[in-house]
C-alpha cells in the first residue's frame, strides 16, 4: 500500500502575545492509502495546524508534506489549489458553505469547477443530498439551514467528487447523534468502496469508533499513534 | 486540472453578492445612475448650445462660405466692393457644390425716426434670390417683405420700439456712399421681423439690394457673396475653386470667419470627455469604498473558496463581474433618466427670461438638447472602463489572500 500523505519534521510556530506557540514540533506522519484516522486532542494540540498542513492551506515553517507522490512545497499557489480540487475534500470546522449559492449549488460548486457536465452534477448532488438525509432542501441558501444541515451540506460537498483524500475538521460537531452515526457510515462506506482516505480531526468518540487508526496530538506534537481494530 | 468557472456562475454570484446588502448596492447603483444621467444630460445641453451658436452664426453670416473683396473684413465699409458673379464664378456658383448663393451689400447705418435714432446694419438682399425672409430665419410679424424693385425697409420689432415708431411711417437711413460722402434716403417702414436674438432684431434692417445700392451710389456692386454650400464635405473643395478663380479676395468658410465658435466645437469631444472623467473620479471613491467593504465583509467566504480549489484569478473576476454589474445598472438607469428627460425637452427649453445672456454668446433664447448616439457611447465606455479599472485594486488584493488566514480571520 502506497502512502497517501507523507509529514516530515513539520514545524509550524505561531506568534500570540509575544509568546511562541507550537502549532506543528517536529511532526512525522505517515499515512496509508485508505486508512480512516481520526485526530485527536485537546483544543490547541494542532489537529486542524496539521491538516491545514496537508491540505495545503498553510505554509510550515519547516519540514515537508507529500500527498500521494506530490511534495507540496514544490507547487506555487494555483498549483496548490489544482491539487486541493482534484483530490483533497475538506470539512471546515466553522465557515462551510458560500452563503449566496443554495445547498445544492454549494454541493456541485466542486463539480462545477472540475468540469462536470450539468446533468451529472444535478444527479450526484441529489444523491448526496438524499444520504445526507437533506433531501427536498437542497433549493435553501445557508442561511435558511439549521447548523447541523449546514454541517451536512459541507461533508455531501466534501465527499459528493470522491476525491482521494478527505480532511474533516469537526465534521459532526452540531450534529445529534442519529445524523452523526449516518454521516460517518457515508465516510465508512466511501472509504470501503473508493479506497479514500480519511483524516478526521474530532473530539467525538464516536468518530474514534469508526477509525482505522486514533492519534493523539498535544502541544503540536504527535504523542499517540494506535492501529484499532476495524469496525 | 484547474478549476473552471463559467462566466455564467460567475455573474449568477456577482448579481447574488449585489443584493446581499441590498440598502449600499442600491446608493452606490442609485449614485452611478444620476452621474450617467446628468453627464448625459449636460453633454445633450452643450452640443444644443454649440450647435444653437453654430446655426446662429451661419445665419447672421450668413452661408457656410463667403466670398469679400480684400480688405473688407477689416474694414466693412462702401469702400470694399465686388462686381455681380460671372463667368467662371458664375458657373461654379451655379454648379453642383452650391445649394444656394446670394450676393448682398453690410454696411453700418443710422436710422432716424421722427423721435429716435439708432446705430444699426443695413442689408441689402435681392428678395428673388433669397425668398421673401431672406437667407436669415427672421419671422415676419407684420406687413410685407420687399420685391426687388422696393423701396422700403424691413425692421426689427425691438428696434421700432426703440425707434418709437410704427409700421408705414418713414424713417431715414444715413450711411457713407462710395464716394466718401454722406447718402441718405428716406424709406418707408412695409415690414416688421421678430427674431430669435434681440440683439439682431434691434440692429439689422432689411432692403432689397437695388434700393441700397442706388443709395450708396454703387449700381451692380456688391460687397459679399454668401454661399450655402451642398455639403460639409463639399465646403473646402468649393472654397479652392472659388480661390483659384478669384485669387484677389477673401475666400472663407464660416470656421474661419469665427475661429472661437470653430475652436468651441472642434474641441467639444475632448471637453465631453474631461467632462465625464471628472465626475466619474468624484464617483470612484464611492465606488471603491463600496466594494472594499463587499470584499471585507466577505473574506472568510474567500478563503473557503481559495480553499476548496478556485484560482486567485476566479475570485478576481467574480470581483469584477460584480463592479460590472453594479456599473451596467447604474449606466442602464442613468440612460433611461437621461433618455426621458431628453425625449420630454425635444422640442426646447424656452430661455426667454435670460435671452440677453444668451443673445451674448450668439444662442437663441430656446435651448434645444442635441442628443448623439457616439456621446452615449462615450459616457458609458468611460464609465465601464474607470469602473473596472477602480475595482482593479480591490480584486487583487481579494485574490491574493492566503486562505488559511482569510478562513480563520475575525
Amino acid at each position: 500500500m502506497t502512502n497517501a500523505v507523507q509529514c516530515q519534521q513539520l514545524c509550524r510556530q505561531f506568534h500570540q502575545g509575544g509568546q511562541i506557540i507550537h502549532g506543528l514540533d517536529h511532526v512525522d506522519f505517515v499515512v496509508k492509502e485508505g486508512e480512516f484516522i481520526c485526530l485527536t486532542g485537546p483544543s490547541g494540540s494542532g489537529k486542524t495546524t496539521l491538516l491545514n498542513a496537508i491540505g495545503g492551506l498553510d505554509i510550515p515553517d519547516s519540514g515537508t508534506v507529500q500527498v500521494g507522490n506530490t511534495q507540496l512545497n514544490t507547487l506555487s499557489n494555483s498549483e496548490l489549489a489544482d491539487l486541493r480540487l482534484e483530490h483533497i475534500g475538506f470539512v471546515f470546522q466553522s465557515y462551510n458553505l458560500i452563503p449566496v449559492l443554495s445547498a445544492q449549488e454549494n454541493i456541485e460548486f466542486i463539480l462545477l469547477m472540475q468540469g462536470v457536465d450539468a446533468s451529472t452534477r444535478h444527479r450526484l448532488a441529489n444523491e448526496i443530498l438524499k444520504e445526507v438525509g437533506l433531501e427536498g432542501l437542497g433549493s435553501r441558501r445557508p442561511a435558511e439551514l439549521s447548523g447541523g444541515q449546514q454541517q451536512r451540506v459541507a461533508v455531501a460537498r466534501a465527499i459528493v467528487s470522491k476525491p482521494t483524500l478527505v480532511l474533516a475538521d469537526e465534521p459532526t460537531a452540531n450534529l445529534d447523534s442519529h445524523t452523526a452515526k449516518q454521516l460517518m457510515g457515508l465516510f465508512t462506506e466511501l472509504n470501503r468502496r473508493h479506497g479514500t482516505t480519511f483524516i478526521v480531526a474530532s473530539h467525538d468518540e464516536r468518530v474514534q469508533h469508526f477509525a482505522h487508526r486514533l492519534i493523539r496530538m498535544e502541544d503540536g506534537k504527535i504523542i499517540e499513534d494506535n492501529s484499532l481494530a476495524e469496525n | 486540472m484547474s478549476a473552471k468557472l463559467p462566466v455564467k456562475v460567475i455573474m449568477a454570484m456577482a448579481w447574488r453578492n449585489l443584493w446581499r446588502n441590498r440598502e449600499r448596492s442600491i446608493i452606490m447603483i442609485g449614485a452611478l445612475a444620476i452621474a450617467v444621467a446628468a453627464m448625459l444630460f449636460l453633454i445633450a445641453m452643450m452640443r444644443g448650445l454649440l450647435n444653437d451658436m453654430s446655426q446662429q452664426n451661419l445665419r447672421a453670416l450668413p452661408g457656410d462660405l463667403q466670398i469679400h473683396p480684400s480688405g473688407y473684413l477689416d474694414d466693412p465699409s462702401i469702400d470694399y466692393r465686388l462686381p455681380w458673379p460671372e463667368g467662371d464664378l458664375l458657373a461654379i456658383l451655379n454648379g453642383p457644390l452650391v445649394k444656394r448663393w446670394s450676393g448682398r451689400i453690410s454696411v453700418g447705418a443710422m436710422i432716424t425716426s421722427e423721435r429716435e435714432a439708432q446705430g444699426g446694419q443695413l442689408i441689402g438682399y435681392l428678395p428673388s434670390r433669397e425668398g421673401g425672409s431672406s437667407f436669415n430665419e427672421v419671422a415676419l410679424i407684420n406687413g410685407q417683405w420687399p420685391e426687388d424693385d422696393s423701396q422700403g425697409v424691413v425692421i426689427g420689432a425691438a428696434l421700432l420700439d426703440k425707434l418709437e415708431t410704427q409700421l408705414g411711417k418713414r424713417i431715414v437711413l444715413t450711411s457713407q456712399d462710395s464716394n466718401g460722402d454722406i447718402a441718405d434716403i428716406g424709406a418707408r417702414i412695409m415690414g416688421v421681423y421678430r427674431a430669435e436674438m434681440k440683439a439682431s432684431e434691434e440692429r439689422i434692417i432689411y432692403m432689397a439690394l437695388p434700393a441700397l445700392q442706388n443709395m450708396l451710389i454703387s449700381p451692380q456692386h456688391i460687397q459679399q457673396i454668401a454661399i450655402f454650400s451642398s455639403g460639409p464635405n463639399a465646403l473646402h473643395t468649393l472654397q479652392q475653386q472659388i480661390i483659384d478663380t478669384l485669387p484677389n479676395t477673401d475666400v472663407q468658410r464660416w470656421d474661419q470667419l469665427n475661429s472661437y465658435l470653430s475652436a468651441m466645437l472642434d474641441s467639444m469631444d475632448a471637453i465631453i470627455t474631461v467632462l465625464i472623467v471628472v465626475m466619474f473620479i468624484t464617483l470612484a471613491f464611492g465606488l471603491v469604498n463600496t466594494l472594499i467593504m463587499a470584499i471585507f465583509e466577505r473574506v472568510k467566504e474567500i478563503g473557503l473558496m481559495l480553499a476548496l480549489g478556485l484560482r486567485p484569478l476566479h475570485i478576481g473576476q467574480i470581483i469584477l463581474a460584480e463592479t460590472c454589474v453594479l456599473l451596467l445598472l447604474g449606466i442602464a438607469m442613468g440612460n433611461a433618466a437621461a433618455g426621458t428627460a431628453l425625449f420630454y425637452l425635444r422640442e426646447g427649453i424656452d430661455l426667454s427670461s435670460m435671452a440677453e445672456g444668451f443673445a451674448m454668446i450668439g444662442a437663441a433664447p430656446s435651448l434645444t438638447p442635441q442628443f448623439l448616439w457616439r456621446d452615449l457611447w462615450l459616457c458609458n465606455a468611460i464609465v465601464v472602463g474607470l469602473g473596472l479599472a477602480c475595482s482593479l485594486l480591490p480584486a487583487w488584493r481579494a485574490a491574493h489572500y492566503s486562505p488559511i488566514e482569510a478562513l480563520y480571520r475575525d
